[in-house]
């Protein structure tokens, strides 16, 4: 089954370092980056500490984008890819509370694509129920991505930009 | 590629506290990069040394970490060097200084290609007084908060570091 994408950029998102993009799919009524937050966002109104971390997530997209670019430094690994995340010591870590954690593929150091995320509850992300399926996703979108930037061709990153020169159409397969 | 037309507002909004909180993050885990591999250390030997395991001290060198005063301490111990208070982002600002004229950091412009020195100061009065310029017409400073700005003239940059002695009770308080 092939199912198509747009890979769509974020206005107040554009930073002077950093352009932030994100996807959606094919039947899906909000992009990635949308589903995240207002997941989030509905969370935040019965966890004051999820909305705690959304806004910290906020601070870090600013920051990245003003001053200092998306290098994966600047993010925190989560198998073989990134993801913004909060921190919280081992001592919260034993209760299950681990942060929010918002995955994003690095382009480049002027482009990243947000994707899903969740609130982790467990060390590895593919042991937690909240994100393990965005977790697979993200590893599948990445390989999917970088094989239209690679070999494919489809799509070309120049500068801030990301580029579909000819159009044409993406899918998830 | 097209611009999404969902609702982002929530991410124009600023919080100037996490906004710093992510930027002092950001800018040690800069530094203890560079500390790092300026070191001989590995990231074991540092773990060895701090009585950390390997796992907990990598992650202080990616993502956003909420760093104690003990765990700095503990880092300033292990490099012999000083983390934060005399650097502020200096590690940051070399690298940025490579390739920008101008830089603004903390609400503070540097104009030319170099970025002299943040100095820490315990009495901005006293300090102010210690120090000497040759070429006082070049360059214009004043204490800020507990450090000095420094404005220098885009036209010197070649000689700028040699423009400023401090003497050593300036330095030292």
């Amino acid at each position: 089954v092939k199912l198509e994408f747009e890979i769509l950029h974020i206005p107040i998102l554009n930073f002077a370092k950093v352009k932030f993009y994100t996807i959606k799919k094919e039947g899906s009524y909000k992009s990635e980056f949308k589903d995240f937050f207002d997941k989030m966002s509905l969370l935040g109104t019965e966890n004051k500490r999820v909305l705690e971390d959304l806004n910290e997530i906020r601070s870090q997209l600013r920051k990245i984008g003003e001053k200092f670019g998306a290098c994966p430094k600047r993010f925190k690994p989560e198998g073989s890819v990134f993801a913004l995340a909060t921190h919280y010591p081992k001592r919260k870590n034993k209760d299950g509370i681990f942060g929010l954690r918002m995955f994003c593929l690095i382009i480049s150091p002027q482009i990243v694509i947000i994707l899903n995320g969740g609130d982790k509850t467990a060390l590895k992300a593919q042991e937690c129920e909240n994100i393990k399926m965005k977790f697979h996703e993200a590893i599948f979108t990445q390989k999917v991505i970088s094989d239209y930037l690679g070999r494919n061709g489809c799509l070309v990153a120049k500068g801030k930009e990301l580029v579909n020169p000819d159009n044409d159409i993406l899918y998830l397969s | 590629m097209r611009e999404t037309k969902e609702d982002f507002k929530f991410f124009g909004e600023k919080n100037e506290s996490l906004d710093n909180y992510v930027d002092k993050s950001m800018e040690i885990v800069d530094r203890i990069n560079v500390l790092l591999a300026q070191s001989d250390l590995s990231k074991k030997d540092l773990a060895d040394k701090m009585n950390k395991s390997q796992s907990e001290i990598s992650k202080w060198f990616n993502g956003v970490h909420n760093f104690t005063i003990k765990t700095l301490a503990k880092l300033e111990v292990a490099f012999g060097e000083p983390i934060f208070l005399p650097y502020n982002g200096e590690e940051f600002l070399k690298a940025e200084r490579k390739n920008n004229n101008t830089i603004i950091v903390n609400d503070t412009e540097f104009y030319g290609g170099e970025v002299l020195k943040l100095l820490p100061l315990r009495n901005k009065e006293e300090n102010y007084n210690f120090l000497t310029f040759p070429l006082l017409s070049n360059i214009s400073m004043r204490p800020v908060r507990n450090y000095i700005k420094i404005k220098a003239d885009s036209q010197q940059t070649k000689t700028h570091s040699t423009l400023i002695t401090f003497n050593d009770k300036a330095l030292n308080g």
